[in-house]
């Protein structure tokens, strides 16, 4: 079965309604592959829903759902350890390293992302930038 | 994970439906209890999952976001790494 690692701003495109995304969420959803979520991302949600740039409700329906549907890993000292060496090796900002080396522990196998920075990683897993 | 704790519940089922139940049971060397408690809580897990994993699709389009969100997001990630 397929991971999928998610970025945040893969939420944003689909409270969007951006096409691909909502194709993706809705495979995941019917159970066609598996979701990893950094538990950084749920932050990152609810702090865009306090500076109102998405709305209150729908970021409370992320917040329920991602959990019920993807895998959500919240950084551990594993993660911490590959993240700063990705951080200083592809002058990424912390949470972009974050991101990717949740998503490279986890073995996933694509990492859909709207951040320009984390198409810098060149390896094993497919960056998909939306 | 199922709870610890037991609660007797009384349940009719059909007689293919039982039949298979206790077949699967003995094939697996479970109670026929403890294979209902399992196949309970995944169906009651999938369930969830997939009605929580629709309410945010219904939200695709019709959701209010602001057009610089993504500005916002990728601020956020930037502010942290300001010296």
């Amino acid at each position: 079965m397929s991971l999928t690692a998610l970025d945040t701003g893969f939420f944003v495109r689909l409270l969007q309604g951006d096409g691909r995304t909502v194709d993706r969420w809705r495979a995941l959803v019917e159970g066609e592959g598996e979701g990893v979520v950094s538990g950084l991302s749920l932050v990152e949600l609810l702090r865009l829903s306090l500076k109102g740039a998405i709305g209150r409700e729908d970021a409370g329906i992320l917040l329920d759902a991602i959990p019920a549907v993807c895998r959500v890993v919240w950084p551990n000292w594993t993660v911490g350890e590959r993240s700063a060496r990705l951080s200083h090796g592809l002058a990424l900002p912390l949470v972009d390293a974050i991101v990717l080396a949740t998503a490279l522990e986890a073995g996933a196998e694509e990492l859909w992302t709207t951040d320009a920075h984390l198409t810098a990683y060149e390896g094993r897993m497919r960056v998909v930038r939306l | 994970m199922l709870c610890s704790h037991h609660m007797r519940l009384t349940v009719h089922l059909p007689d293919d439906l039982a039949r298979l139940l206790k077949q699967i049971a003995l094939n697996e060397g479970k109670s026929m209890s403890a294979l209902t408690a399992e196949a309970l809580d995944f169906y009651l897990r999938e369930r969830r999952r997939r009605a929580l994993g629709l309410k945010a699709l219904e939200r695709a389009g019709k959701a209010p976001v602001d057009p610089k969100a993504l500005e916002a997001l990728e601020e956020g990630r930037r502010e942290l790494d300001r010296p």
